[in-house]
């Protein structure tokens, strides 16, 4: 609760300066939090991994852009219908592809979100191809519509805010207990009565519930998507997001998107910087800090505290 | 433990019926038939690879069987999943306890209870009263159940910090919080002290006076008899006897299983003379911790010049946690081992098959997809590399000639290497792979020859030639430190014997005294449990030197 | 009727020869694959660009003036030696965690694909062809020189090392290595250095793949995904862990990409790939002449 209540005296802050640049950085992180969030459940939690996800965002973004453009459909029905197809889409690619374990599975869920991605480019009649589809609607609260970063803040950072409260309820509930045990063994949480088939469909298919919501949003609020965001790219930098946080960890969600959005636009007058640094980054951290870059930071902060204070009591 | 301690009518909970398993070409399980009746503790007790896992996972609903039916309560389990067959009543624990390290003792308790809460991912996510009431009820039963077996100090630290008695003792815990009436519990002593066993006899004997009925599979048959009501005995996949532990005790079948009924004809010279010949090997006071807990315990062996040394010991006992620790691949933590007077703990595994070390592992380890010449050859790959860097890449004319001669050796004494050796090494029978496995590891030139359990998984006739061709290899000059399961067979043909138990030397002296001794089977099965307390007074090991 | 018999069948051999192209280059980034796995159970997700960074390095070598075949051999050298660093930087200190080593790779190869960005920006480069851009006419089919350059090296290469791993003393050390590290260990082989020196095939065949496909194909800073991808395919096809396997597979692949595009349509050329994966993952995951063993760990 304190958390949250120290998020929402940060975000009024930003909220009320009016700094626009400020504003579009932290809608952008609300609205790549809600699958990052999705992902960390999967994978942090649950054990499995998905080198696809980007393509249930592209699902998400796509299908509510397809139904408000070509069935009329307002924002606010198409938004929750896009999201329950992403939804359905990842329970049945999980049915597919979790009997796969490792390897097979990692390549087995990149396919996936490879052929979505592929397939968003060809269906030019469906989707613009590569020119993507415009003039999306933007969601309006009795006339008032947000089409801009100041409007969009308050909805989107309620709705992340909703997801990430949500996602902890169920992290530390008996589902949650289940969802652990079933990452560390799956034959022991058979032995205790727990199906981890089941649970890892269902798990999917609400990490799919949560990127697709993202993705509906965001094409409502840029007005504008084409396949170039949901590429092999975008999965990768999900995938970094949740590793940077420390892979179980709600809040820790958080910081790793803030991180990678941050640095992504600190890195781009340099040029092409930021791909490197995503790429070492996820190495140091597997390798040095699989708990998070925060806490492998607070790991070293304690070693130099402890050799410091070794010289101290050496002289 | 006497049949007046039932209460109950004795109904079976549990029937298994005609359970067959067939893997390929191997027939794990053959018309395997018992009950579990309410309210008993029922002992299933066998030599290695008698079938005895396979038959836990075909109960548990790990494992499909290939014929045969098991039924719990009249109903149908076999063709269930796991977590079906637990939703059902029965909970199984796992041989290597198997805690969620990741969790606390408290909470791998907590996720036991999770499938039968009521609280699923929807109630979850709300996180409303319903979630949070079921997950402190989840606690406070928790908590009820770590009372039970004792382990309510640790309840909040981390599982991963928890040693092996522990590990056993939450597992109990956990299989407890699934409210399942029939426990199976997978070795539940393996890698336990003396006390911690005694403290696991206890929480045992209390979950049946809780009204729980128990499964387990053992091979600490001191525990065996302080516990079982019944017990069941499985050998080569069959129940070969069944019925109260003193009848079990007493039947021949069991104790032949057990120490193998192999008659070798040749056998070895006397072993008095060797023994003044020097030590070649010599491990003193040895102590290795091997997954948390003490596998060897203060054992010490000494193989003289080429002699053969029996180490025998039933399943469990440490017998391959010895070789390993000669061998380098574990750190002993206590204890010298010596090779000629030089102490190897310093030297690092490929270093000491140059200094004349050589281990023959058990299952054989060959190179499946290289040929038998293949597999041969690069078992000199230490004498060659000693011989400097360039041999690896081409072979001088004094190398050949010794990989030619040594060839030929081997060949000597594997006829049969020599006509398949051409031939993938996969594809060979299973007494020609250990053949295989001697010869490759003779390749070396070893003064120490180590085989694990050479006569494993091989039919008498076939385990009967290859132990009667190691007195030939023993007099070109061979000393040979022996780990077998079969200990008639091998004690036959050593001139010394050591019988380990439970981590421990238990008799020790020249093989054919050890062979005459009319106690040997007792000490070597370990019913009397030797190692366990019996009331205050810990008894040691008695450690008998024979003749 | 026989001069359209003759355009069909023509038309035929043209879509084999350069399915057997492509095919060749999908074989040796297989074979990098199953060196890896075999030795060290990780699947090395970076493969790929191996082979872009041995073709990008050999054009930056080229553009300063170094001759082709020295720049040939520096760029896939370097790329070798650079399959040792990560195994020893990024590799080695993981062990055996399966999910930790998948994203260590992915996110090595990301940092590679990063570096190639920096030094060599996102255009596609161009690499000029080894003898000559005449295109060579075989009965009706036309084929560029570089196709000779591509099979003929990769069957040389795959030659080489099929020799080598059967018929060399250390070949076989290291085969021994893979089969059961603990046994190999016990006869004294060096089990860590195996696992470099599998890196360093791995680099090397990957390099030598990119620099031959080069001139045909222009090579970017994110060639290797794709590339990648198709040798994994071209491995679990022929059966993961097993190099004749992957080649086989990576062969098989080329030819179905080549004429699925000749039949059907050009853009789902790379879904062809994912089908054929999918469908083998789910139908048969151990390939189709099996794996080689059951890595033991």
């Amino acid at each position: 609760m304190k958390r949250i209540a120290v998020l929402v005296a940060v975000l009024g802050a930003v909220y009320f300066s009016g700094n626009g640049y400020l504003m579009n950085l932290c809608v952008v992180t609300a609205l790549f939090t809600l699958p990052a969030l999705g992902l960390s459940l999967l994978m942090g939690y649950t054990g499995q991994i998905s080198l696809g996800h980007a393509a249930f965002v592209g699902l998400g973004a796509y299908g509510s852009a397809i139904l408000c453009k070509s069935l009329g459909l307002n924002p606010w029905l198409a938004i929750p219908l896009a999201t329950a197809t992403a939804t359905l889409a990842a329970w049945a690619i999980g049915w597919l592809v979790f009997r796969l374990r490792g390897h097979h599975l990692a390549m087995a869920t990149l396919a996936f979100g490879i052929i979505i991605h592929v397939a968003t480019v060809e269906l030019k009649g469906l989707t613009g191809g590569q020119d993507g589809l415009s003039g999306i609607p933007a969601l309006s609260f009795f006339g008032y519509a947000m089409n801009s970063d100041a409007a969009i803040f308050p909805f989107a950072w309620l709705v992340c805010i909703l997801g990430i409260v949500l996602a902890g309820n169920l992290v530390h509930s008996p589902a949650g207990y289940a969802m652990r045990a079933v990452a560390e063994s799956e034959a022991v949480a058979a032995s205790i009565g727990i199906a981890p088939d089941r649970l890892k469909r269902r798990i999917m298919a609400l990490s799919g519930l949560y990127a697709g919501l993202g993705g509906a949003l965001y094409a409502h609020y840029l007005g504008y998507i084409s396949p170039g965001p949901f590429d092999v790219g975008f999965s990768v930098r999900l995938l970094l997001m949740v590793a940077l946080g420390g892979f179980a960890g709600i809040w820790s969600v958080l910081f790793g998107v803030l991180f990678v959005v941050m640095t992504s636009e600190l890195l781009k007058p340099f040029g092409n910087y930021d791909v490197v640094l995503y790429g070492v980054l996820l190495v140091v951290v597997m390798v040095w800090c699989p708990r998070g870059l925060l806490d492998g930071l607070a790991m070293l902060w304690r070693g130099g505290m402890r050799m410091w204070r070794g010289a101290q009591a050496a002289r | 433990m006497s049949e007046g301690d039932c209460l109950y009518a004795s109904e079976p909970l549990l029937r298994v019926r005609g359970v067959s398993m067939r893997f390929g070409g191997l027939q794990a399980l053959e018309d395997v038939s018992f009950e579990v009746l309410r309210g008993e503790i029922l002992a299933l007790i066998g030599p290695n690879g008698a079938g005895k896992s396979t038959l836990l996972n075909i109960i548990a609903g790990a494992l499909a069987p290939t014929a045969g039916e098991t039924h719990l309560r009249g109903e149908r389990l076999n063709g269930l999943g796991a977590d079906q067959v637990n939703a059902r009543g029965l909970v199984r624990t796992f041989q290597g306890a198997e805690i969620l390290r990741n969790m606390s003792v408290r909470d791998n308790v907590v996720t036991a209870g999770v499938a039968r809460c009521g609280s699923g991912i929807a109630t979850g996510l709300l996180g409303l009263g319903r979630s949070r009431r079921a997950l402190a009820a989840l606690e406070k039963e928790a908590d009820r159940h770590l009372g039970t077996v004792g382990l309510s100090a640790l309840a909040g630290a981390s599982a991963s910090t928890l040693g092996a008695g522990q590990q056993r003792l939450l597992a109990i815990a956990r299989a407890l919080a699934t409210g399942a009436e029939l426990i199976v519990l997978d070795e539940p002593g393996a890698g336990l002290n003396a006390t911690e066993k005694g403290y696991l006899a206890q929480v045992i004997s209390g979950l049946r006076a809780s009204g729980k009925t128990v499964l387990f599979v053992e091979h600490d048959l001191g525990l065996v008899g302080r516990l079982a009501e019944r017990i069941v005995v499985l050998d080569h996949g069959r129940v070969i006897a069944a019925g109260r532990p003193d009848e079990v005790r007493a039947d021949p079948k069991v104790i032949e299983a057990y120490l193998g009924n192999t008659e070798i004809v040749a056998r070895h010279g006397p072993g008095a003379a060797t023994r003044n010949g020097g030590t070649l090997l010599g491990i003193e006071h040895l102590s290795v911790r091997y997954d948390g807990s003490l596998a060897l315990d203060d054992v010490s062996v000494r193989v003289a010049p080429g002699e053969i040394v029996a180490l025998v010991g039933a399943n469990g006992a440490g017998k391959s946690t010895l070789l390993k620790a000669v061998a380098g691949a574990v750190p002993p933590e206590a204890g010298h081992i010596a090779l000629d007077g030089r102490d190897l703990g310093p030297i690092a595994t490929a270093d000491r098959v140059a200094l004349g070390l050589s281990l023959a592992p058990e299952g054989r380890a060959l190179f499946g997809s290289l040929s038998v010449l293949d597999n041969l050859i690069i078992g000199r790959y230490g004498r060659r590399r000693a011989a400097g860097l360039r041999e690896l890449l081409s072979p001088s004319v004094a190398e050949r000639e010794a990989e030619r001669e040594t060839l030929e050796l081997v060949y000597g004494y594997f006829p049969k290497l020599r006509v398949r050796s051409a031939q993938a090494a996969g594809t060979l029978s299973g007494g020609e792979g250990q053949m295989l496995a001697i010869g490759r590891a003779l390749m070396n030139r070893p003064r120490l020859l180590m085989l694990d359990e050479p006569s494993f998984g091989l039919a008498p006739q076939v385990s009967r030639e290859i132990l009667e061709a190691l007195p030939k290899l023993a007099a070109g000059g061979v000393a040979i430190l022996l780990v077998e399961q079969n200990a008639r067979a091998a004690l036959q043909i050593a001139s010394h014997g050591y019988v380990l138990v439970n981590g421990r030397i238990a008799a020790a002296g020249r093989s054919r005294d050890l062979l005459d001794d009319p106690e040997i089977a007792r000490t070597y099965l370990g019913w009397d449990g030797a190692d366990t307390p019996a009331g205050a007074s810990a008894a040691e090991p008695r450690l008998r030197v024979v003749g | 009727m026989t001069v359209e018999l003759t355009a069909e069948l023509t038309a035929l051999a043209q879509y084999v020869a350069s399915g057997l192209v492509v095919g060749s280059i999908y074989g040796l980034i297989g074979v990098g694959f199953t060196t890896v796995y075999n030795v060290t159970g990780i699947v090395n997700f970076s493969q790929g660009d191996f082979a872009s960074l041995g073709a990008l390095g050999a054009i930056g070598l080229i553009a300063a003036g170094v001759p082709l075949p020295v720049a040939l051999a520096i760029a896939v050298l370097c790329v070798g030696l650079l399959g040792v660093l990560i195994e020893r930087v990024a590799i080695r200190p993981v062990g055996n965690d399966v999910l930790r080593g998948i994203i260590i790779t992915i996110g090595v190869g990301v940092a590679l694909q990063g570096i190639a960005v920096l030094v060599w920006g996102t255009d596609a480069q161009p690499l000029r062809a080894f003898s000559g851009e005449k295109p060579v006419n075989m009965g009706g089919v036309t084929v560029p020189p570089q196709a000779f350059w591509v099979v003929g090296t990769a069957a040389v290469l795959m030659m080489l090392l099929w020799l080598f791993f059967t018929r060399t003393y250390v070949g076989k050390a290291f085969r021994a290595c893979a089969v059961n590290a603990y046994a190999a260990g016990l006869m004294g082989i060096p089990t860590r250095a195996m696992r470099s020196f599998s890196f360093f095939v791995a680099g090397l065949t990957g390099a030598i793949a990119g620099v031959i496909v080069a001139p045909i194909a222009l090579m970017q800073y994110d060639s290797g995904i794709f590339l990648g991808i198709k040798g994994f395919v071209a491995c679990i096809i022929g059966g993961f862990g097993n190099p004749v396997g992957a080649a086989l597979g990576g062969l098989l692949l080329g030819l179905l990409e080549a004429l699925s595009s000749g039949y059907l349509s050009s853009g789902y050329k790379n879904a062809i790939a994912f089908v054929v994966l999918l469908a083998f993952l789910f139908v048969r995951p151990s390939g189709l002449l099996g794996e080689l063993e059951a890595v033991k760990r």
